[in-house]
């Protein structure tokens, strides 16, 4: 199917396809670039932030555990006290449950989680572990008696001997408020960064962003300019299409086949049907050609002629195609024609004048044979003049009717005469082929008869085959091969009783097929292929015009059917193949 | 008088039985008291070892902050104790010989398996190895949710009283 101003479509849609693509990967790669930056700011924060916390918590919490060995130090050591001072048992079972529980807490400073983040912790185990040692040996021995002298030393040397212990835990304490101290300060400058770190990473992200959009900005405006360019460049490219269908000598007509709505007539057409697209002579016309153009696709050249009565005096001739087109968006048929009506004018008048010049070459056959009748009436009126007198009515009846019978003989050659010289009605009409066989044999049998050829006649036609096309050219293509037969005998020593031309006629219900072969030695080999075509004739000069051939071509075209030379065994033999008239109106035809 | 004569055995023990002396040293019940919203007292009790010991059982293994490597715990479960009160319970409130204190809200037994574990590797625990008494979560069960710094508060460890509050 044709696709008019396809091409400058199909550029634009190219061009911009490939910068679609390379735009495409563009925006997934900055995208991506940016999500990334995105998820790598949340997370960079969110573990930091973690971090952090856990770190603060366990860091405050090591001090707490440090703080708590020192103060049941502290109560352990004044429980000592108050058991030296005002010795109790209660006294004494005191001062052995906060040693318990200052035994309980010295392992948590370098044996759990939290005491393990003190600072140089593990240097203090070896002095740690002596203090439990020290603590279990009071604890595992008998409680001495509240008050005792032994009581008394065994309370004070331990309070002595934890006296150093208190010094270890002040350091371990001290060193782990420093470290707090330390690690509150790396945690504001954390907590300061890590404001800072994701707003950086959001910064360049959302340049990232602004960079990409305006690029891409950038690319749409571009691509906008080449499209609006390259819809310039097609609406010129359909402007001058325009004027060129415009200027063009033909007639150019796209319309709906399925409605016949006009879309587009070209001045030429608009000139040779009717000036207003509205006018139903166009709706006329569609039809017409519809009916008359073979449906074709591009590649095939499917030309065919029509021709369509404009108006009661005048009918147009126009050969060319209709093809399927796409314009502006449908699908609708193109027609393109060009007007053959000077041609076929011109082809008419040639044809008629051959056969006058036919009419004229065969004057005095015709003169002979009506002068045959004139005798036979002449003779006849002498010998009815001569019964008249002697008063025998009978046989004078019969010398009248044979008079008659003559007059109506001399009748029929003149009509034949006059019905080969009408001129051509310029419209195909159907009409039964036998007759117009036997009409054009019986215009040249006296011609032949003159030349002693016999004709053999084998038409086996039922008197209705019909044909389509215009009958009396038709006639004249018989005649003229018959004639040229004729005339290949003229200047042959052959002897009369070989002198012989055949006409058959066949048909099959599709075609019928009609062949006039001759037994006068053939047409020469070099201008067979040739002898359709204008001015090629095998006669002297001056005889033929060499159009005679060529025109029965055309005629038979337009009719379409083909006609063909070969030569046979001692002559010449030419095939006329014509379509049987279908059941239609017979609109499609030689025009 | 009659700590004296504790004492006398305490020492008859430690002569003929010098492991069990260490950890019955110093002797130390749980006082638990069931008050109303109020802070009225409902009911108060103490407990010895050996009567949690007749409560039903939970034993689990799990690591901890303060001690290393996997360890068993066993003891009753802090419902169990709860139980013991005329009324539902809605938290209960630990102390410990240092006068620190953690609470608990009923769903950290009900839910998430809290216990009062009196042996430690099978052993009673003194108060040199954070004992008699002490609020362990099975850490290892949910260590996402229970390895944290709100549940680690809430492991009271040398427990010598809990409060339960009532509904």
């Amino acid at each position: 199917m044709a696709v008019w101003f396809g091409r400058s479509k199909k550029w634009t849609s190219s061009s911009s396809e490939g910068g679609r693509g390379w735009s495409n990967l563009l925006t997934v790669i900055l995208t991506l670039t940016t999500l990334g930056l995105l998820a790598s700011t949340a997370m960079l924060y969110w573990e930091q932030e973690r971090s952090r916390q856990a770190l603060a918590i366990s860091v405050r919490t090591s001090g707490w555990v440090a703080y708590q060995a020192q103060l049941e130090l502290v109560r352990s050591r004044s429980a000592i006290r108050v058991a030296v001072i005002a010795p109790s048992q209660e006294a004494m079972d005191n001062v052995g449950l906060r040693l318990a529980i200052l035994r309980s807490r010295l392992p948590l400073l370098y044996g759990s989680e939290e005491g393990r983040l003190l600072p140089n912790i593990q240097q203090y185990r070896g002095l740690l572990e002596g203090y439990e040692s020290l603590l279990d040996g009071y604890l595992d021995r008998e409680t001495p008696t509240p008050g005792s002298p032994e009581a008394v030393d065994v309370l004070n040397g331990l309070y002595d001997e934890l006296a150093p212990l208190s010094q270890t835990l002040q350091t371990v304490l001290q060193s782990a408020i420093a470290y707090n101290e330390e690690v509150y300060r790396r945690e504001q400058m954390l907590a300061e960064r890590s404001a800072f770190v994701p707003l950086a990473l959001l910064a360049v992200s959302g340049g990232l962003l602004v960079v990409f959009l305006i690029l891409q900005g950038a690319r749409d405006r571009q691509r906008l300019m080449a499209m609006a360019a390259a819809e310039e460049e097609a609406a010129s490219v359909r402007e001058n299409l325009r004027a060129l269908i415009e200027a063009m000598p033909a007639m150019i007509v796209v319309y709906d086949p399925n409605d016949l709505e006009v879309y587009f007539i070209n001045a030429m057409g608009l000139a040779l049907i009717n000036p207003s697209s509205e006018h139903p002579d166009w709706q006329r016309f569609l039809a017409a050609a519809q009916t008359a153009l073979p449906d074709r696709d591009e590649l095939d050249t499917g030309w065919g002629s029509f021709s369509f009565p404009r108006d009661e005096r005048s009918i147009v001739a126009l050969r060319g195609s209709r093809r399927p087109i796409t314009w502006e968006g449908r699908t609708l048929c193109l027609l393109a024609l060009a007007d053959t009506t000077q041609l076929r004018d011109a082809e008419y008048q040639i044809m008629q004048a051959a056969k006058l010049s036919t009419l004229g070459e065969m004057a005095s056959a015709i003169a002979h044979e009506i002068n045959q009748p004139l005798a036979v009436i002449r003779m006849a009126a002498a010998n009815a003049r001569r019964l008249l007198a002697n008063g025998d009515t009978q046989a004078l009846q019969t010398k009248l009717s044979r008079i008659d019978e003559q007059v109506e003989r001399a009748k029929r050659i003149i009509d034949q005469v006059r019905s080969y010289g009408r001129k051509p009605s310029l419209r195909a009409e159907r009409f039964a082929l036998p007759r117009a066989i036997d009409l054009a044999i019986s215009f040249v049998a006296e011609q032949y008869r003159l030349s002693s050829i016999h004709l053999l006649l084998d038409l086996d036609l039922s008197e209705d085959v019909m044909v389509d096309g215009e009958q009396t050219l038709f006639e004249q293509v018989i005649v003229n091969i018959l004639l040229n037969a004729r005339d290949a005998y003229e200047g042959t020593e052959i002897d009369a009783d070989r002198r012989v031309v055949s006409v058959a006629a066949a048909t099959d219900g599709i075609k019928i097929r009609i062949t006039i072969s001759d037994a006068a030695g053939g047409i020469a080999e070099s201008i067979i292929k040739d002898l359709f075509e204008p001015f090629t004739t095998t006669k002297p000069d001056g005889k033929g015009t060499g159009l005679g051939l060529s025109l029965s071509r055309n005629i038979v075209r337009k009719m379409g059917g083909e006609v063909s030379v070969e030569n046979i065994a001692s002559g010449a033999r030419f095939t006329i193949v014509l379509p049987v008239a279908d059941g239609g109106v017979g609109e499609r035809s030689a025009a | 008088m009659l700590s004296k004569l504790t004492r006398l055995l305490a020492a008859l023990a430690i002569a003929i039985f010098p492991g069990a002396a260490l950890a019955l040293h110093p002797q130390i019940d749980l006082t638990v008291r069931w008050k109303a919203q109020d802070g009225t007292v409902l009911k108060e009790q103490t407990l010895d070892t050996a009567a949690l010991e007749t409560l039903p059982q939970s034993t689990f293994s799990t690591t901890t902050p303060w001690t290393d490597g996997i360890q068993t715990f066993s003891g009753p479960s802090i419902g169990e104790i709860a139980a013991l009160g005329p009324h539902p319970v809605k938290e209960a409130k630990f102390s410990a010989l240092n006068n620190y204190s953690g609470t608990l809200p009923s769903e950290d037994w009900t839910v998430l398996g809290a216990i009062l574990a009196t042996r430690h590797n099978g052993e009673h625990m003194d108060v040199r190895n954070l004992g008699p008494f002490w609020v362990i979560y099975p850490i290892d069960k949910q260590p996402s949710i229970l390895d944290v710094q709100r549940y680690h508060g809430r492991m009271v460890w040398q427990v010598k009283e809990v409060d339960f509050v009532v509904e």
